[in-house]
Formats: C-alpha cells, structure tokens, sequence
C-alpha cells in the first residue's frame, strides 16, 4: 500500500454532488436544502440491506446468525444500560472500550512522532534517504500482523505487545506519507526562506510542516483505520481486556449473541472513527496529488 | 553514470540494514532481552536456508499464497460487477458509495470468530474474510473509474452504432481500468493481512499457522526468519501486482 493517497481518491464519488438531474422536477428545493438531504436520501441501500439481513436471518433460524433486531436489543442491554450521568454506557462499555482505544491512542501518537520525525529526517537528507527508503519500503509492504508472534516472543501477553503490533502497523504509511509531503514542499519556499534567514526550528515549524500537512493527514486518516484492525487482531491473539477480547471471549463460551453485540460495538467505533477523520480532514486540508519518494 | 548511480544506492541500501542488523545486535549484547525472546541476528540469518528448505514452511507458504489468489481473484469478480451494475442502473451509484463507505468502516479482522463460527477452520473461511476486506476498494474504484467516462466518447460509440457490450468492453472498461486496477493494488496487500490474521487466530493450515506452531515451541529464531521470509512475499506480491499492472494499464494517462 504504497500510495495511501489513492485510496483517499475514491472517496470522492461519495461525497461529490451529484451531477444535475436531467428534469429538474424539484426547482423549488433551495441548493441548501438539497445538499444537506441528499447523504440521508443516498442511505436506503445500506438500510434496505440490513432489512434484508433481517428477513435473511428469520427465515434461517441459527444461532450463529441471529437477525439484527435480536443483536440490537443484546447491545442495549450489554452496552447502553448505564445510568443517564454517564450517557447510558453501562461498566461492561468501559471495561471493553478504555483499554482498546487506550492502547490504539497510545500507539497512534508513537506513530505520528516517529513516522513524521523520521519522514522528514529521509525527505531533507539523501544520505539517510538511500539508507534507510529500501527498508521503509519493505516495511511498507510486509503484512505487519505477521509479527505478532515475534511480538509475543518479546512483550509477553501485555498492554506493550498491542501497542508495539498497532503502532508497527501505522508508523512506516505515516512515515512515507511524511516523506512525500516534505519532498514535495515547493523549492521555491524553501530558498525564499533560507533568504529570509530563517532558523532551522522556523523553517520545519512555520514552512516544511504546513506545506506537508495535507499528505501527513492523508496518511494519518489511512492509519487509523490500519491501527483499528491491528488493535482488534491482536486483541484476538493475545490480551486479557478489550473490544477484541469481548468478541473472542463470548465466542468461546458459546455466548453466540453477546458475540455479535461486542461486534457490532466494533463495528459502531469503526463508523464513527472514519466518520470522524474523514470530517476532519475535509474541513481541515485539501486533498494534494503524492510527489517524490512513494511514486518511485 | 546511471550504473553509477545504482552501485551508490544499492550500497548506502546495505549500508542502512547493517546499521539495524548492528543496533539488533547491541541490543542482544546488552542483554536487554532474554535470548530466548530475542535472539541475535546471526542466528536467525542462519536459520533463513534451513526454513526456506523447510518442506512444512513452504507448503504453508503457498496455501497462504493460493488463498490470497483465490480471494483477490473472486472479490476483483464480485466488485467489478456490482460496480458496474450500480453504474449502469441510473441513480445506484451514490447510495451504493454510502453503503460501501459504512460496510469498509468495520475493521475485517473483527469477522474473523464470526467467520469462524459459520464455516469452520479452512480456506473457505479465510477467503470469505479477504473478501469481505478488499471487495469495497475494488468496488468503489470501478465505480469511481466508470464515472470519470468522457460524455462524448459514449456518443461516439452511439453513433458507430455499438452494441452495449461493446461499449462497455472499448470504452468503458479501458477508461475505469487505471482506476480498477488501484482497487486491486490496495486490495492485494489488504488480502495478505487478513488471510495472515485468520492463520495466526486457528485457521487449519498457511504460513501463520506454522509460526503459531513455532512460536509456541519456543523456537523464536526461526518464528523471526518466517516473519522476515513473510516481508519478501509481501513486497513480491506487492511488485508482482505492481508490474502486471504496468504491463495491462498501459494506456493510463501520466497525471
């Protein structure tokens, strides 16, 4: 996955406007109006689907596969019956959800100082740039949860095994995202700093970091997701608290139901974790075209 | 001069690994970690030959590889036809975008006891998974290639009076496939993830499973030699991919 920028690119057909309808039927509908409709309008699919998994799922009665309706009241009971102080999350929501999205920040900030650090060392310095982009790139491309049982080796059963698996996963798309976004700093900002005699410190701060941002933040949004699927894959292999635990836990005590509400929690976080790096990175940056080291 | 250039960066590229493999070898040195845990780097380099000679090993390896085919093969199926569908009936596109966007928000490895409860240990299990992972970024790019179709290279199929399938197989397919094809890249190294995740969690056999059944014998130099191996397969994969797409996509536009 060396060019994490082009998966950002598909976004776009889920959130251009759509081109105008040939018989402009609603004329009197304000643009407004309509832009801010037209996201609910576009979910029918995903609910005629999950009605559909409902009738599926009554038709065939297994344990296994339970209809939506029944895993939602499960997840009612099992997650939302807290008191309202604490908006209704119930203790089970905290014991589950603390650790899992302690461990996936934790990792994520070593992450994001390591791979920008190191991002920059490689994009300013050809030296450490032939030495160590080969690597990066091996890095890159390994498929990182094969080191979980490396991890388990050195960490032992342990808060430090997830971190390690979750930021190993994430660092080195942070890193080259980094590195593309510095190399493609416009030279021309460069010399006009260095005429304005800026500080070393002046120049990552105020003219390399900014110039880089868009990528850094393209990288940053493809690692989360990246760092989701770490924490739950090594919370399936190896911890003794979590989301993934929860899942793993009742699968194997045959609670087939709790099963899928712990689920379906994972896959609620895993919604609004996207919903909420794709709002951020909207309102925040413009999608930039990828320059330099990870187009080579 | 361009030969060069490549001793040069071939050289500074050895150059960067021996300064890991002597930062691994300090560590060993300290004795920061048990042997045990973290053996140094000879002995884990050494034991690369005997793995790779390794009938167990390689035959994991490839029943790890076969899997991914048969999964990046069938979701490439899958994706491409319900993208073009959803193209083809006028207004689908954009709730099937919604729907896409939600569905790839779960992470994929959460399936995996699920999966395993619905078709047991085997490869049908970890091919339902991989396809579950990387149907939606084949699907979303076809999508997304089929709409950046030029209007009026339609209506010039229209008026050479071109059958619908004909208009699809020589213009719009040429046209979506640089966009089918990132689908596909990002696709392959998702596949590799999770076919690796469901080895490493109880599926019955793949080159997780053997590291499993090392690790778990203690042998933690060759647990880290199969996980260097498993990185080559990796960027292998990844260059194969790479280069099969330069040899189809050839026409793709230098933007």
């Amino acid at each position: 996955m060396t060019s994490p920028t082009t998966r950002t690119a598909p976004d776009a057909p889920a959130t251009a406007p759509e081109p105008p309808p040939p018989t402009p039927s609603r004329p009197h509908l304000g643009q407004r109006a309509t832009s801010l409709l037209r996201p609910l309008l576009n979910l029918w699919l995903l609910a005629a689907l999950l009605v559909g998994w409902e009738i599926y799922a009554r038709a065939n009665p297994t344990i296994f596969f339970p209809p939506l309706s029944s895993i939602l009241r499960q997840f009612w009971a099992d997650w939302l019956s807290g008191p309202p102080t604490r908006a209704f999350l119930s203790d089970q929501f905290f014991t589950a959800v603390v650790p899992s999205m302690s461990r996936l920040t934790q990792a994520m900030i070593l992450a994001l100082v390591v791979g920008v650090a190191g991002g920059m060392l490689v994009a300013r310095n050809p030296v450490i740039r032939g030495m160590y982009s080969p690597m990066i790139r091996f890095w890159l491309a390994t498929p990182k949860v094969v080191l979980l049982p490396v991890a388990l080796q050195v960490f032992g059963v342990s808060d430090a095994l997830n971190i390690f698996v979750i930021f190993f996963g994430t660092v080195w798309l942070i890193m080259i995202n980094t590195a593309d976004g510095v190399a493609g700093v416009n030279a021309a900002w460069l010399r006009s700093a260095s005429s304005m005699r800026l500080s070393r410190w002046q120049l990552y701060r105020h003219v390399i970091l900014p110039a880089a941002a868009p990528q850094i933040m393209a990288g940053i949004r493809v690692s989360i997701g990246v760092g989701l699927i770490m924490v739950i894959v090594s919370e399936f292999y190896a911890t003794t608290a979590g989301v993934g635990y929860e899942v793993m836990r009742f699968q194997e005590t045959f609670g087939y139901l709790q099963m899928w509400s712990a689920f379906l929690l994972i896959a609620i976080i895993g919604l609004i974790l996207n919903l909420v790096t794709a709002g951020l990175e909207r309102r925040a940056l413009r999608w930039q075209r990828r320059t330099g080291l990870g187009a080579l | 001069m361009e030969i060069g250039r490549r001793t040069r960066s071939a050289a500074l590229g050895i150059l960067g690994v021996i300064t890991v493999l002597l930062a691994w070898q300090l560590i060993r040195a300290t004795d920061t970690l048990p042997e045990n845990s973290l053996p140094g780097p000879l002995p884990v380099l050494g034991n690369l030959p005997d793995l790779i000679a390794s009938a167990e090993f390689r035959a994991g390896l490839v029943d790890t590889i076969r899997t991914w085919a048969i999964a990046l093969g069938l979701a490439t199926l899958v994706g491409v036809v319900i993208g073009a569908l959803s193209k083809a009936v006028p207004g689908l596109a954009s709730p099937t975008a919604v729907a896409v966007d939600a569905f790839r928000s779960v992470p994929s490895t959460a399936l995996i006891p699920i999966a395993i409860l619905l078709w047991g240990l085997g490869t049908e299990m970890k091919v339902a998974v991989a396809i579950y992972a990387i149907v939606w970024p084949i699907l979303i790019n076809t999508i997304y290639g089929l709409s950046g179709i030029e209007p009026t290279r339609i209506d010039a199929a229209r008026s050479m009076r071109f059958s619908w399938l004909r208009t699809q197989m020589y213009v719009a397919l040429p046209t979506a496939l640089p966009s089918i094809f990132t689908g596909i890249r990002i696709a392959s190294g998702a596949a590799l993830v999770v076919v690796i995740s469901t080895e490493l969690l109880g599926a019955l056999s793949g080159v997780g499973t053997v590291l499993v059944a090392y690790q778990r014998a203690g042998h933690a130099d060759y647990v880290i030699a199969g996980t260097l191996l498993v990185g080559v397969v990796g960027v292998f994969v990844y260059g194969a991919i790479t280069w099969l797409e330069n040899r189809i996509v050839r026409w793709k536009s230098v933007d």
